[in-house]
C-alpha cells in the first residue's frame, strides 16, 4: 500500500510517497512559498528515486499546491497513493488519537482550528479539499499532540478556576508528539528492548520549535510545551517560559492588543529575541566562537537557552526515575554536538557521562554518545515525522480495509 | 535584647515583639485601612505600659524587594529610603506601603535604629542566565522583568542551617543544598552553600510552584486567551490566577498546605488527593531541575510555616531523588528548619543595629 503523508507549514507543503509496510520512499519534494507572491515564484522541488525535478507553479493557497503535488506525482509517475496521512499539530481535547477522516471528522478539525492559528488552518483545509478530489481515498489525521494524551492528569491540569478549565479545555496538550514516539520507538531498538519498556528523555531540538518529552514505558508523562507550543525551552522565535503575569502586563501595555503580544512572544523572542542576531542557534553559536567572549550578548543568548535545557533535563530525569537513555533529535539536537555536551556535562549525579570524543564526532543519528560506564545512554537518533505519520496512517487504513474485503 | 517586628503588606502587616530570640508578649495583625503612624503610635504606647520600650534595641522592617543595591540588611537613613523609592516601580504593589510604615516607624521610634531585612537580598547572587527570560533584553529592560525569589529570609536560615551540620558532620566541599521553602506560595531554590544558582519562582510571586491560591507556572498564552476571549480584562485575569487559583480552585477556598501534606491528610483521596498529586508532580521537577543546576543535591531542607509538613513530603521526594542504582547520587540528606519570619527578621535586626 502507498501511504502519501502531508506536512502542511504555514507557507509550504512537505510530502512523502512510502510503500508500506516496507517503509520504502517513492517520492518526495515540498512545495514552497505557498500563498501570496513573494520575491521569488512558487515551485515544487520533487525527487522520484535518484531523480531530482523542479516545478515552477503558481500556488496561491493550500488547496492548489495539493492538486500540483498530486500533477507531479502522476506525471513523474512516483506512483498513486491508496492512503493519506496528514500531519496536525494540535487535535485538542477531542481527539485523544489519530482519526480516519470523514464528514465528522473535518467538522471536527474546524472547530479546533483556533488552537494552532498557524498550523491547523491550511491543514484543515487541505483535509477537506483531499476529501472533496478523492472521497474514496482514506484519509487519517495524525496529531503531534496524540501522543501526548497520556500524561497524566496530574501532570497535564492548569490549577486555575474550575469553570473556565471545563469552559475552555484549558490543559497541557504538550508537541512534537510524532516525532518523540517516533525516536522512542528508535532508542527503544537500538537498546534491544521492547517500546513499552523504555524509560528515557527526548529531547526534540529543532531549528525552529523545541521540546522535552518525559517517558515512561514507552509512554510520554511530560512535555515542556502547554496548551500552546509557547511555553518550556527557549526556542528559535518563542520565548518559551515566561512569568503569566508579564505577558499580561505586556497585553495592558499594548493597550489589549493581544495579536502584537502573540506576535512578540511566539514570532521575536526566543534565540531571536535574546541574541538580536538570529533566530537560529547555530548562527549565534558560530558568531560567539568568532567574537570569543567580546559578544556579550551573544554568550548570554547561549547560556540562557542551555541553561533552560538543562534545568529541564534535569526535571525529567528525576521524574522518569530509572532512565535508560536521553535521546537528541532534530537539527539543533543531532548537528549540534556542543549542545549535548554542555547540556550533560556534569549530570554524573543523574548516572549521566558523555564520552566527549565520541560526542564531538556525531552530527547525525543513529548514534550512542555515552561514556561505556554511563548507565544513562545518550542517543543521537533522526526523527522521521514522516515515516511516523505513514505508520499511524497504516495501522489506522489497514484494519478498515480488511473490514472491506471481508464485507 | 528586644526587636519590635513589623511585616507589612498591602492588606495590612503583622507585627510582633521578639525578645532573646522568642516571640514576646506584643503580637498582633493591622488592617489596610489604617494609618501606620497611628497604629505604631499605639503599640509604642503599649510598650511603655508593660515597660518594654525601653529595652527596645531595633526594629526590624521585612521588605519583599530592594533590588541588587541591597544584598543585605541595613539600617533606614535617608539616603536609603531615597534609593527605595526610586525602585517603587519595580514592586509596585508592596515598596510604597512598606516604605509608609519604614517611615512611620522612623517617626514614632526617633530613638531606636530600623532595620530593613529584604527578602531579596539572598537573591542579588542569582546567576544572570537564571534570571534571564528568553525574550528581547530591551524589553525585560523597559519592564525591569526578571526571574527572582522572594523568600530570601527563609532560605538563607534554611542554608546556614544545612552548612551548620554540614561542617558539624566534618564533611568536605560545599552542600548542594535544595532549599524547599513552604509558605503558602512554596518555592524551591537550588543553592551551592550560601549562593543561589537556580530558583522556582518568576518575576511576579505568581509564576513558579502553585499556591494555596496561586496558580504558579502555566502557558502564558492561557491567560492571554483568557483575557482576550473570556471577556476578563487583564486585570480581572490576574486576580483569577492569583486569589481564585491554587488549592482553591482544586480543592475549594480556605484549603491549606497541611489539608494535603499534614500527617493525617496523605490517605486523603478525591479533590485532595488530586491536589496532592498535582502538588507533589511540580515539587520533583522543581527539585530535579535544581538538582541539574547545582549538579547533585546533598541536602533537602524545608523550611517556611509549613516547614514540618517536610516529614510527610520528604521522604517521598528524597527517594525520588536517589539515582545510585544507576551509579549517580544517593538520596539528599533531610533537615527540618522551623522557625518563624519574625525570628528571622528579629536576628536580622539586632545583628544590623549592634554593627
Amino acid at each position: 500500500m502507498n501511504i502519501l503523508v502531508f506536512n502542511c507549514g504555514s507557507s509550504s507543503l512537505k510530502y512523502r510517497l512510502l510503500a508500506m509496510p516496507q517503509e520504502r520512499e517513492l517520492a518526495g519534494g515540498e512545495a514552497q512559498r505557498v500563498g501570496p507572491p513573494t520575491a521569488e515564484p512558487s515551485r515544487i522541488v520533487h525527487r522520484s528515486g535518484t531523480e531530482r525535478s523542479e516545478h515552477v507553479v503558481p500556488m496561491p493557497d493550500h488547496a492548489s499546491a495539493f492538486e500540483q503535488v498530486m500533477r507531479v506525482l502522476r506525471e513523474t509517475g512516483g506512483g498513486a497513493p491508496d492512503a493519506v496521512g496528514h500531519r496536525m499539530v494540535h487535535g485538542g481535547t477531542r481527539f485523544a488519537g489519530h482519526a480516519l477522516v470523514d464528514p465528522a471528522t473535518v467538522e471536527a478539525l474546524e472547530a479546533i482550528q483556533g488552537l494552532a492559528p498557524l498550523h491547523n488552518p491550511p491543514a484543515t483545509r487541505l483535509v477537506r479539499v483531499c476529501r472533496e478530489r478523492y472521497p474514496d481515498l482514506p484519509q487519517v489525521v495524525v496529531f503531534d499532540t496524540a501522543y501526548h494524551s497520556t500524561i497524566p492528569a496530574s501532570a497535564a491540569s492548569y490549577p486555575l478556576p474550575r469553570e473556565l478549565v471545563e469552559r475552555w479545555g484549558l490543559r497541557k496538550a504538550g508537541f512534537h508528539g510524532t516525532s518523540h514516539q517516533f525516536v522512542a520507538a528508535e532508542a527503544a531498538s537500538m537498546l534491544g528492548i521492547a517500546p513499552d519498556s523504555l524509560d528515557a528523555v527526548s529531547c526534540h531540538l529543532g531549528s525552529g520549535g523545541a521540546s522535552l518529552c518525559a517517558i515512561r514505558e514507552g509512554r510520554s508523562v511530560e512535555n515542556t510545551m502547554g496548551y500552546s507550543p509557547l511555553p518550556g525551552l527557549v526556542m528559535s522565535t518563542r520565548a518559551g517560559d515566561l512569568d503569566p503575569a508579564v505577558a499580561l502586563r505586556l497585553l495592558a501595555d499594548a493597550g489589549g492588543d493581544g495579536a502584537h503580544v502573540e506576535n512578540l512572544l511566539n514570532r521575536r523572542s526566543g534565540v531571536l529575541g535574546l541574541s538580536g542576531l538570529s533566530a537560529d542557534l547555530r548562527d549565534v553559536m558560530a558568531a560567539a566562537a568568532r567574537e570569543r567572549g567580546r559578544a556579550a550578548r551573544l554568550d548570554m543568548t547561549l547560556q540562557v537557552y542551555l541553561w533552560r535545557l538543562r534545568q529541564y533535563l534535569g526535571a525529567y530525569l528525576t521524574l522518569v526515575g530509572t532512565p535508560r537513555a536521553i535521546i537528541f533529535t532534530d537539527t539543533i539536537g543531532e548537528s549540534l554536538p556542543d549542545v549535548r555536551r554542555l547540556v550533560c556535562s556534569n549530570l554524573g549525579a543523574f548516572g549521566v557521562r558523555l564520552d566527549f570524543r565520541r560526542n564531538a564526532e556525531v552530527r547525525e543519528g543513529p548514534a550512542d554518545v555515552a561514556a561505556a560506564t554511563s548507565a544513562v545512554r545518550v542517543l543521537v537518533i533522526t526523527t522521521n515525522e514522516e515515516l511516523a505519520i505513514a505508520r499511524a496512517a497504516w495501522c489506522r487504513v489497514v484494519p478498515q480495509q480488511g473490514g472491506r474485503q471481508a464485507a | 535584647m528586644s526587636a519590635l517586628v513589623l511585616i507589612p503588606s498591602p492588606a495590612g502587616g503583622r507585627i510582633s515583639l521578639v525578645s532573646r530570640g522568642v516571640h514576646q508578649g506584643l503580637r498582633g495583625r493591622f488592617d489596610a485601612d489604617g494609618a501606620p503612624a497611628a497604629a505604631l503610635r499605639a503599640v509604642r504606647d503599649a510598650l511603655a505600659a508593660d515597660g518594654a520600650g525601653q529595652k527596645l534595641a531595633a526594629i526590624g522592617v521585612r521588605l519583599l524587594f530592594g533590588g541588587d543595591g541591597f544584598p543585605r540588611a541595613v539600617p533606614a537613613d535617608d539616603d536609603v529610603l531615597r534609593r527605595l523609592a526610586a525602585l517603587e516601580h519595580r514592586a509596585p504593589l508592596h515598596l510604597p506601603c512598606e516604605l509608609e510604615w519604614v517611615r512611620a516607624c522612623r517617626e514614632v521610634f526617633p530613638d531606636v535604629p530600623v532595620v530593613l531585612a529584604f527578602e531579596s537580598a539572598f537573591f542579588t547572587a542569582l546567576p544572570e542566565r537564571e534570571r534571564r527570560y528568553g525574550i528581547d533584553p530591551a524589553v525585560a529592560g523597559a519592564l525591569a522583568v526578571e526571574r527572582r525569589g522572594y523568600h530570601g529570609l527563609w532560605h538563607e536560615a534554611a542554608c546556614a542551617a544545612a552548612l551548620r551540620a554540614w561542617r558539624a558532620q566534618n564533611r568536605a566541599g560545599t552542600p548542594r543544598t535544595l532549599s524547599f521553602c513552604w509558605e503558602p506560595k512554596p518555592e524551591v531554590a537550588g543553592v551551592l552553600g550560601r549562593r543561589p544558582l537556580a530558583v522556582s519562582s518568576g518575576a511576579t510571586p505568581l509564576a513558579g510552584l502553585p499556591g494555596e491560591t496561586s496558580c504558579g507556572e502555566v502557558d502564558p498564552s492561557v491567560l492571554l486567551m483568557l483575557a482576550q476571549q473570556a471577556g476578563c480584562g487583564p486585570e480581572q485575569v490576574n486576580l483569577l490566577a492569583t486569589r481564585e487559583s491554587g488549592l482553591t480552585a482544586l480543592v475549594g477556598p480556605g484549603t491549606r498546605w497541611p489539608d494535603l501534606f499534614g500527617p493525617d491528610a496523605m490517605a486523603a483521596n478525591g479533590a485532595r488527593g488530586f491536589a496532592r498529586e498535582l502538588a507533589e508532580h511540580r515539587f520533583l521537577l522543581a527539585c530535579g531541575a535544581a538538582t541539574a543546576a547545582l549538579g547533585g543535591a546533598d541536602l533537602l531542607v524545608f523550611s517556611g510555616r509549613y516547614a514540618a509538613l517536610g516529614r510527610q513530603l520528604g521522604p517521598r521526594l528524597a527517594a525520588r531523588l536517589d539515582f545510585s542504582a544507576a551509579g549517580g547520587q544517593p538520596a539528599p540528606g533531610l533537615q527540618i528548619v522551623e522557625s518563624s519570619l519574625e525570628l528571622l527578621v528579629a536576628r536580622r535586626a539586632l545583628l544590623a543595629a549592634r554593627d
